[in-house]
């Protein structure tokens, strides 16, 4: 969707106003004196105009000061609308919802009054925001950017800026990184999600991780969660592929050489070398991977959460009882899903899961209509293919493929679900 | 002295006297042609290379996803790119290279007040160049900071940020010492009866460049060396945690930087000028308004870095501040064009390649600049800042303004400096491809970045992917029509129809003495009281022979 066009927060409309002010009075200008030359270029070109009849003129004095002040005045009112809007952005008002907003490489954390901490930002509709944006003291310069709102502020380690904004309508919106930050620059990604108010007191006064957690919800390994919620998996893959650092999987136990103080040593990485690594990971580095990447994790994980985590790189394992539909809710909620699809038959930005299964209804296929039965070849086009036949009432464009990022099990799983819903 | 009637390519002298071996008669050389020319080789093989650099970006670009090259590779790739385009092809640019050759030749000089100085320029800018590339191949590969070096990352990262911020230094001297020379040279060597408003404007634009050069250059030394010390010592001036500020480095790396834009763009502005009124056929007009406007935007340009940091935390005050004095640049910047246009008024326009390429850039750096007035109103640049916007901004100011002037002046001294032709019609071809490649390939990232696409993503969001493709497509066009207007002046050079000393019929000194010109450039140096572009009826008022005779040996 493109989220940059259309402006959702209360002074988007001031900030477009003044957008289309200057870029309308620069085309003007452009065309102006780009048309003057082409006429010129025309007129006075040497097939139409011979040598004697050129006329030196090189002065005129009433013209050169008409074309100092006159763009004066055009570039004052540029000044001005981007005063205006500036005043709007900039304006926080007193009555306001503070959330804490760290960025760090290579994922942001959003720290509510009462303490919640999230990935994504949750926000309720038509409330003021007041967002105090920092970088984590040993991190690097992001840039907090929500087109959408028409928002951006740039992180700086060790200083808090202050943004605000009110959003004017519920979906959800990207939040990008926008200071260049190294290798996961521009996978530096998150959502806003606008809510309406009662959906948002909910989750907020509830002890869900986001609204859009249901309570049955497959229970993870604590280290897991911890790995989770310090944003390690996003340099360290669980499945063996290497992204920045190495993955987690197999990771204890085994010998690889780091190097300290550039000399390559073998090691074993037990539990003592594992607890090094996250507490002083520049200190002896995996080779083939660069160091001053992650900072450490002193003071920010206790010593007995890294236990926790280092039980289960053990492999340690809780208890869990696989049940299909907890399964595929959390399938729905880790992508995000609920966000536009509700489960109670409510229309949000998409059609609801609700009874969605086996009826018929109608799509638009390029501009025609069609009836189509939504059984489980069509619900997984859908997922993969959301653009190629959209529901009756609703818009294309708003839903991305699912494709790469969905398995066929999952899929599978889901369509199971929706089938009992 | 039966050899004076050779040109410059035959005879030089050297720093250490005579040499047998024509390499070394080339790289010790002080004849400031010979220097611009050993600049004019070096430069092109930088820009060579930082372009292929950003067509394997574009290519990378083309699909979402990582196609070719890693994410820690492209932002090597756009380190190198920025690093070379700026530091090693743009700033040195036009002077090194136009300025050297012209300077004293449009002055009636025998050549820049300190020739080993000149030279001494040149072996930094090669020290430096040297530098960067060494950085590539060694530990952990080149530097990957942008070519901006924001702390704290430029200290954290693995990589050779020493070595390029070492090379920036040194290539830093290299640009005070020649603005040096050339502020002495415009000083002391007039020819007689050439005051300051009598000289060509070529000569004024050089002189603002030289005094950014000398005054803003040292500010961004100073702080390439704090950065160096930060990452060996640790000193904590941009560290948080130490309680320094990463945001000063942005504030002291723009004291250099944004004047340097106006360092890039003055001397170009300065080929424009020449080139108007030659095929225009009649004398510029507002002569004085575009002397004095280069000496105002060089003022100004000094006043404005904080418009590079409205989302960086600045009081709401110091950015209304910025932003009104950012404006404020564009008056004198507006008064130039259309005191050429205003030239062309009543002309008798001669479109040869030189007026193509300069009318294309008008086309070109009017977007640029117009655009530059977008991002300064502040509102709209909180939210087009660090996107494509930005990025395609300033490639239309300076690709399509520095640049693209400087190919303009390429071609206008072309038939000086070898004292052959290049085939016109194949170069207007080649400028055509070129203008149309540039904007198939930068127009869309305004639309790109209005839709919020950030600038140094490796990878993006699906919905830009369209004007991605588009980019990438002109990008190959534009690099085609690079080629071809290399060997179109490669042709030229080789097999090209001897010029004569003027075939523009200009009226410049540079035209009255031979082409290529003769190691002393003058014979005679004549009595100059009078205005660099004076015709009457589209013909020069005076036509001199100021070459060196055999009857009449110089000195």
């Amino acid at each position: 969707m493109l989220e940059g066009i259309k402006g959702v927060s209360s002074f988007a409309g001031e900030v477009d106003l003044a957008i289309w002010v200057v870029v309308g009075l620069s085309i003007l200008i452009f065309l102006l004196v780009v048309g003057v030359m082409f006429y010129f270029l025309y007129k006075y070109s040497n097939k139409r105009h011979s040598r004697d009849q050129i006329k030196n003129i090189e002065h005129n004095l009433p013209l050169e000061i008409t074309w100092t002040v006159a763009p004066m005045i055009l570039l004052a009112v540029m000044f001005y609308y981007g005063y205006t809007s500036l005043k709007a952005m900039r304006t926080i008002p007193a009555q306001n919802m503070e959330v804490k907003v760290t960025g760090q490489m290579w994922f942001w954390t959003h720290e509510y009054p009462n303490g919640k901490k999230t990935k994504d930002l949750y926000v309720p509709i038509g409330e003021n925001i007041k967002l105090a944006i920092t970088a984590k003291k040993n991190d690097v310069l992001h840039s907090y950017y929500v087109p959408a709102l028409r928002l951006k502020q740039d992180a700086v380690p060790g200083k808090i800026y202050n943004a605000w904004f009110k959003a004017t309508q519920t979906g959800a919106f990207d939040i990008l990184c926008a200071e260049y930050c190294g290798t996961r620059h521009s996978y530096m990604l998150a959502k806003v999600y606008v809510l309406e108010k009662d959906k948002f007191d909910e989750w907020y006064n509830s002890d869900k991780k986001t609204p859009f957690d249901k309570k049955e919800k497959i229970p993870l390994h604590p280290g897991l969660t911890l790995l989770n919620d310090n944003g390690c998996t996003g340099c360290h893959s669980l499945d063996g592929s290497a992204l920045v650092g190495p993955s987690y999987k197999d990771i204890f136990g085994r010998k690889v050489k780091v190097a300290v103080d550039g000399s390559l040593k073998e090691i074993l990485t037990d539990e003592n070398y594992l607890k090094r690594a996250i507490l002083n990971p520049d200190a002896e580095i995996v080779d083939g991977y660069s160091g001053g990447m992650m900072s450490s994790y002193k003071d920010i994980i206790s010593d007995e959460d890294i236990d926790k985590i280092i039980d289960y790189f053990k492999g340690g394992k809780i208890e869990v009882k696989v049940d299909k539909k907890a399964k595929a809710m959390a399938i729905l909620d880790n992508n995000g899903c609920t966000g536009c699809h509700s489960l109670d038959g409510s229309v949000l930005v998409g059609p609801s899961y609700k009874g969605m299964f086996g009826r018929t209804v109608k799509v638009k296929i390029g501009d025609s209509l069609k009836e189509v039965v939504s059984n489980e070849d069509y619900l997984k086009r859908a997922i993969l293919e959301p653009d190629t036949e959209v529901v009756d009432g609703f818009s294309g464009g708003m839903m991305s493929s699912y494709k790469g990022i969905l398995s066929d099990e999952d899929i599978d799983s889901l369509i199971e679900y929706f089938k009992g819903l | 002295m039966s050899n004076v009637h050779k040109s410059f390519y035959d005879e030089t002298h050297t720093v250490f006297g005579h040499h047998k071996n024509k390499i070394l008669q080339w790289i010790f050389s002080i004849d400031h042609k010979r220097i611009a020319l050993l600049y004019l080789f070096v430069m092109f093989a930088f820009f060579a290379v930082a372009v292929s650099t950003a067509l394997v970006m574009r290519l990378e670009l083309f699909s979402p996803g990582q196609d070719f090259i890693d994410p820690d590779t492209y932002n090597q790739a756009f380190t190198l790119h920025g690093v070379i385009m700026i530091f090693l092809f743009i700033i040195p640019g036009i002077p090194a290279v136009l300025g050297n050759f012209l300077l004293p030749l449009q002055l009636g000089a025998r050549d820049v007040s300190f020739p080993k100085i000149n030279l001494l320029s040149w072996w930094l800018y090669m020290l430096g160049a040297l530098l960067a590339v060494t950085s590539l191949f060694i530990g952990d590969g080149f530097a990957d900071t942008g070519w901006t070096f924001y702390a704290p990352y430029s200290i954290k990262t693995d990589t050779n940020v020493i070595w390029a911020l070492s090379a920036a230094f040194i290539l830093g001297f290299a640009s005070i010492l020649t603005g040096i020379n050339f502020v002495v040279t415009i000083h002391r060597l007039r020819a007689p009866g050439m005051g300051f408003f009598k000289m060509p404007l070529f000569v004024w634009s050089l002189y603002a460049t030289s005094w950014i050069q000398i005054l803003a250059t040292p500010v961004v030394g100073i702080s390439l060396i704090m950065v160096i010390l930060e990452r060996t010592f640790g000193i904590g001036i941009f560290d948080p945690t130490k309680g320094g500020d990463p945001v000063l480095l942005e504030h002291m790396f723009w004291i250099y930087s944004h004047p340097a834009v106006y360092l890039m763009i003055l001397p170009a502005f300065g080929i424009a000028s020449e080139i108007v009124p030659t095929f225009c056929r009649k004398p510029i007009f507002g002569y004085h308004a575009i002397a004095i406007s280069s000496a105002m935007i060089a003022g100004v340009g000094y006043l404005v870095w904080g418009h590079h940091m409205y989302t960086s935390g600045e009081s709401e005050m110091i950015k209304l501040i910025f932003s009104a004095l950012t404006f404020f640049v564009a008056v004198p910047t507006g008064v130039k064009f259309f005191d050429w246009i205003a030239t062309m008024y009543k002309a008798s326009i001669d479109f040869k390649t030189p007026m193509l390429w300069t009318v294309g850039t008008f086309i070109t750096f009017i977007i640029g600049g117009l655009t530059g007035l977008i991002v300064a109103s502040v509102g709209v640049d909180i939210y087009l800042h660090d996107t494509y916007f930005v990025v395609a901004h300033f490639h239309y100011a300076i690709l399509g303004g520095v640049v693209f002037l400087m190919f303009a002046g390429m071609h206008y001294w072309f038939p000086k400096i070898t004292g052959k032709m290049y085939n016109e019609k194949h170069a207007a071809r080649a400028f055509y491809t070129i203008f149309i490649g540039f904007n198939l390939l930068w127009f869309p990232m305004f639309i790109a970045g209005m839709l919020g696409m950030p600038r140094r993503y490796f990878d993006y969001l699906p919905e830009f992917e369209i004007w991605h493709k588009l980019a990438t497509i002109g990008s190959w066009v534009f690099a085609l029509g690079l080629i071809y207007m290399f060997y179109t002046l490669y042709r030229g050079w080789r097999y090209g129809e001897l010029a004569g000393p003027n075939p523009w019929n200009a009226t410049t000194l540079e035209w009255q003495i031979p082409s290529p010109p003769q190691l002393p450039n003058f014979g005679e140096i004549p009595y100059v009281d009078y205005m660099p572009y004076e015709y009457k009826n589209g013909e020069p008022v005076r036509h001199l022979d100021l070459s060196v005779k055999e009857d009449k040996p110089h000195e």
